[in-house]
């Protein structure tokens, strides 16, 4: 925890926020000469794009401020129907920015704010919810907090993980993931849940994570952090995205896949999702600043692809995935894996068949009624 | 010579001259002094005007000023940042000046002005910032002189920025780039750079490639391996006259399918 309040330089709080139950733990946990109350947003006067310091400098500084828009939305992925084969994943962002480091962050496109934010009105967002609830309590959506913000590696500070999963108790056929790098689950922990959250971790192979995911928590500490989680009774899944290409890929994902299935039973893994390395044209400068081209994610060989992303070469992200998934289920069939934001084609090319044609998947990919627009 | 206060010169003299040598500033009459210095670079006397007009006045006495000529004027006089940044459609930082400084220090100055005449925008060389973390603009030039390719072999601009860019990454991966100097055409050097900074996609293309010989294509379509952004296929060229010809043609690529399927590339990556 020391660690983690140690890594902000500034912490700014909006007036408006003064009075939340978040604003009020941040001042019993940070020294008075890191806190400054603010009536507008800091830095306001930096103009998008940042550059790569003012980036830098937005993961240092934390601004608790109330969310002014809609919390519940659509995964992006929902929006590229045409493109992708997508699994109806709802997202309820909770803040933006992140305090780890991934050379291939896709918020280095996506984010023009140069602090990090933590909405201080929670409630705002479990009253969209149950809203939400009056009509669709019973169907079965997938809700992420890990869009914009890791959904973990701040909940020590937040304890929004507490709140959500009270709130979830209360409505069983819904599924709430946190997706995270971290390994802080020692805050919820010892909550009584409904068996419908998903502590979800992003992985990779140690040589990718020692070199790419930055200030993240180790291998060894993810796989770990979910062991607890599965002996507590929660369903744990792992994304194995972004899948990088590096000279001993098929040695370390495979050692990935025989420690997953050495540490863990089938059944005490939701899902397992699969993604290759992908990111927006224009991310590729900042990143290159960022972290030079020692990188294995700027040493990539990306070719712009439908829907708009670099991406690699299609033969090479199918070569990729056949390997994982063919590995998974040498070691047992029951390993439930899927491709995440992928074309129609890689997902024949990989798997020989659209997620709709196989039974452990139909579930995920039927199409949900639209309860936000896109 | 002594060169005259930019404000005193006679501007309607120079709508008449518009036209000027390719990437350097015009040969043209300053109230009646001609300030063109050969092939050095010309410099006008902007130092009287106060910071706010000097790019301004620029401005209105050469129109068609490139970025890079901008930038190397900038260098000498200084123009006020957020004045140059405007200019050039760029936003306002601290570390433009660093940015600016790497463009005309590492770039040769043909490259320089080829950029100029195929109408280069600033923002679209921000690649080039990755270079300014490093302060060793020497080494960078040494190993920029290789970006001669790209004038000599008159790019378009689009494959000018995409050829730059590429050989910034190989010299930021600790590639050797002055291999390049070896091609002898624009067609060489890009395939010699997408191979030195896409082996594997290469590899992938030569399988495709191998797999095209041993398919038996029939006589009415011609085909070739063609890379369409991340796929890598074949484009298949054919001719069809009447409707028997177009039933004939789903006949015979029918029968295609399963030699194709049995033709697939095979390759370790």
């Amino acid at each position: 925890m020391n660690q983690l309040l140690q890594s902000f330089e500034q912490i700014f709080i909006d007036r408006q926020s003064l009075d939340s139950r978040l604003a009020k733990r941040i001042q019993k946990l940070f020294s008075q000469e890191t806190i400054v109350i603010v009536d507008e947003e800091p830095f306001s006067e930096t103009k998008a794009p940042l550059t790569a310091r003012e980036f830098d400098r937005s993961k240092k500084n934390l601004f608790i401020t109330p969310y002014k828009g809609q919390f519940f939305k659509r995964c992006p992925g929902a929006t590229q129907k045409r493109a992708l084969t997508c699994c109806n994943y709802h997202i309820l962002n909770l803040g933006s920015q992140c305090n780890m480091n991934c050379s291939y962050c896709y918020l280095q496109s996506y984010l023009n704010s140069p602090v990090m934010k933590m909405y201080s009105n929670i409630d705002q967002a479990l009253l969209e919810l149950r809203e939400m609830a009056q009509n669709h309590s019973q169907q079965p959506f997938r809700v992420g907090t890990g869009e914009v913000i890791d959904s973990l590696s701040l909940d020590p500070i937040t304890l929004f993980s507490r709140e959500l999963i009270e709130f979830f108790r209360e409505y069983p056929c819904w599924k709430l993931e946190f997706k995270t790098k971290s390994a802080s689950v020692d805050q919820f922990i010892d909550l009584e849940h409904a068996g419908n959250v998903i502590v979800s971790w992003s992985i990779n192979p140690p040589e990718v994570i020692n070199s790419e995911e930055h200030g993240t928590a180790r291998f060894e500490e993810r796989l770990d952090a979910a062991r607890k989680c599965a002996d507590r009774g929660y369903p744990i899944a792992f994304h194995i995205d972004p899948m990088i290409y590096h000279t001993n890929w098929r040695e370390n994902y495979l050692f990935l896949v025989e420690e997953i299935h050495r540490r863990f039973r089938p059944e005490e893994v939701h899902i397992i999702s699969a993604g290759a390395l992908r990111f927006q044209p224009e991310q590729r400068h900042l990143m290159r600043e960022r972290f030079g081209l020692k990188s294995l994610v700027l040493q990539a060989e990306m070719h712009g692809s439908e829907g708009g992303k670099l991406r690699y070469d299609s033969t090479l992200r199918s070569e990729m995935f056949h390997f994982l998934i063919k590995n998974f289920k040498a070691l047992d069939p029951k390993w439930n894996l899927f491709l995440c934001m992928e074309t129609p084609e890689t997902w024949i090319s990989s798997t020989e068949k659209m997620p709709m044609q196989m039974p452990e998947l139909r579930e995920i990919f039927k199409p949900l009624p639209t309860v936000r627009p896109e | 010579m002594d060169l005259i206060n930019i404000l005193h010169c006679n501007k309607e003299f120079f709508e008449l001259l518009r036209t000027r040598p390719q990437g350097s500033l015009p040969s043209i009459a300053w109230d009646g002094n001609l300030i063109y210095f050969g092939s050095n670079e010309s410099v006008v006397n902007l130092t009287e005007v106060s910071p706010k007009e000097k790019l301004e006045q620029l401005k209105a006495i050469y129109p068609d000023i490139g970025p890079f000529e901008i930038l190397r004027l900038h260098s000498r006089i200084g123009f006020p940042q957020a004045a140059l940044c405007a200019h050039l459609h760029i936003p306002l930082k601290e570390e433009n000046e660093l940015f600016f400084s790497k463009l005309i220090q590492v770039l040769p100055r043909e490259v320089q002005d080829h950029f100029d005449e195929r109408k280069v925008k600033i923002p679209e060389l921000v690649f080039l910032r990755a270079l300014a973390d490093s302060s060793d603009s020497e080494s960078q030039k040494a190993a920029f002189n290789v970006t001669l390719q790209i004038s000599k072999f008159a790019l378009s601009l689009q494959s000018s920025l995409k050829s730059l860019e590429t050989m910034m990454d190989l010299f930021l991966m600790g590639k050797p780039i002055e291999a390049l100097f070896a091609a002898n055409n624009a067609t060489e050097f890009q395939n010699a750079l997408f191979q030195n900074r896409n082996p594997v996609s290469q590899q992938i293309q030569e399988a495709k490639q191998s797999q095209m010989s041993l398919i038996h294509w029939p006589s009415f379509a011609k085909a070739k391996v063609t890379r369409r952004g991340d796929r890598t296929g074949f484009e298949v060229q054919t001719f069809i006259a009447s409707e028997a010809d177009l039933t004939k043609m789903i006949a015979t690529f029918e029968r295609m399918k399963e030699h194709f399927e049995n033709s697939k590339e095979s390759f370790v990556i």
